[in-house]
């Protein structure tokens, strides 16, 4: 009996070697590299790129809510994975032959715990964390976090429970950390002080 | 001495970085930070060199296989180094390329951080500040 998470993976990853182009952009979208560039990129663009010193003010704690969510959800899932060792299920590509020959055409075999998904918590964590502050701002990140998390069911290294997982531990991660700002907010202050000192902020 | 891998990508996170803080300057209407006085040409240079070298690095890298000395703390620590020198360089030369270009009056006033940038180059802005305190 399978069950209905692996059924989606099977489906989703019978999809690969269809279409060139198609496998082309999924190898881009699930590299170790290509969302977090950007995903990096827009909040940088989001710290500096707006006119009205209020709204950006709004931004740069969006930027910074984002970014220290997506540092505390990288440590939950290592946290998880390593010094508790907890690895619930081997991934896709080393069960399933549509999974194994998915992963050949687009990525490459991973051998770390599959759930939860440490991209998708800390993408999930920063657009939360972006959302709770700006929610027209947090758009992009949203798209970005998406996209990464079907390429890497398309690619057969993750299934979609270990997506669900990872957003949940992330959209938890990036409210706890909003709640840790607030409280911290004259401390932040502080550091925009510096920051405006070197013409950074 | 870091890899070509590890190069390339503090290069494209340099480039791409450079790239925005064009294009960010432009909305962002700090004419401090801009390459050229007209926005339409800013937002060309910018998306040009963001494009540029996300396209270069992308179509370079050999992304089916797993670049075990650029983990994540490796790609943070990177981004970070490359998005700073970026930031560097594009003080360093907006201020030499607007050196008598940018009008600012004389009435704005400064210390607000970025939104000096608006009317002066950075080192406009240091030289502004370090003057007036000595005047204090």
């Amino acid at each position: 009996m399978i069950s209905p998470d692996a059924q989606l993976s099977i489906w989703i990853t019978g999809l690969a070697g269809r279409t060139p182009f198609v496998d082309h952009l999924m190898t881009l979208l699930a590299s170790d590299f290509f969302v977090p560039v950007c995903l990096s990129l827009t909040l940088l663009g989001f710290w500096f790129g707006t006119q009205d010193p209020a709204q950006r003010q709004r931004n740069q704690w969006g930027v910074m809510g984002a970014s220290f969510a997506l540092g505390i959800a990288n440590l939950i899932v290592w946290l998880l994975n390593h010094p508790l060792s907890f690895d619930p299920w081997p991934r896709p590509f080393e069960v399933h032959e549509s999974a194994r020959q998915a992963v050949g055409l687009v990525f490459y075999m991973p051998h770390d715990p599959s759930f939860p998904s440490n991209g998708a918590a800390a993408f999930f964590a920063a657009a939360v964390g972006m959302w709770l502050r700006n929610p027209k701002a947090s758009i992009p990140l949203f798209t970005l976090a998406i996209l990464w998390s079907f390429a890497r069911v398309y690619a057969g290294v993750h299934y979609p429970l270990d997506i669900l997982g990872g957003a949940a531990i992330g959209a938890f991660t990036g409210y706890v950390c909003f709640k840790i700002l607030c409280w911290g907010e004259l401390k932040i202050a502080l550091i925009f002080k510096l920051a405006r000192l070197l013409y950074l902020a | 001495m870091p890899d070509s891998f590890t190069l390339s990508y503090l290069l494209l996170i340099f480039g791409s970085a450079l790239g925005v803080y064009q294009i960010a300057a432009t909305r962002g209407k700090f004419k401090g930070l801009c390459f050229f006085k007209k926005p339409i040409l800013n937002y060309i240079c910018g998306f040009l060199i963001l494009m540029l070298t996300l396209s270069w690095f992308f179509s370079m890298a050999d992304l089916k296989m797993r670049h075990a000395e650029m983990e994540g703390p490796q790609q943070f620590g990177f981004f970070l180094l490359g998005s700073f020198c970026a930031l560097l360089v594009n003080f360093f030369l907006s201020s030499l390329i607007n050196f008598r270009g940018v009008n600012h009056s004389k009435g704005t006033i400064i210390g607000q951080g970025i939104e000096d940038l608006k009317e002066r180059t950075v080192f406009q802005a240091i030289a502004y500040r370090l003057r007036n305190r000595r005047q204090k």
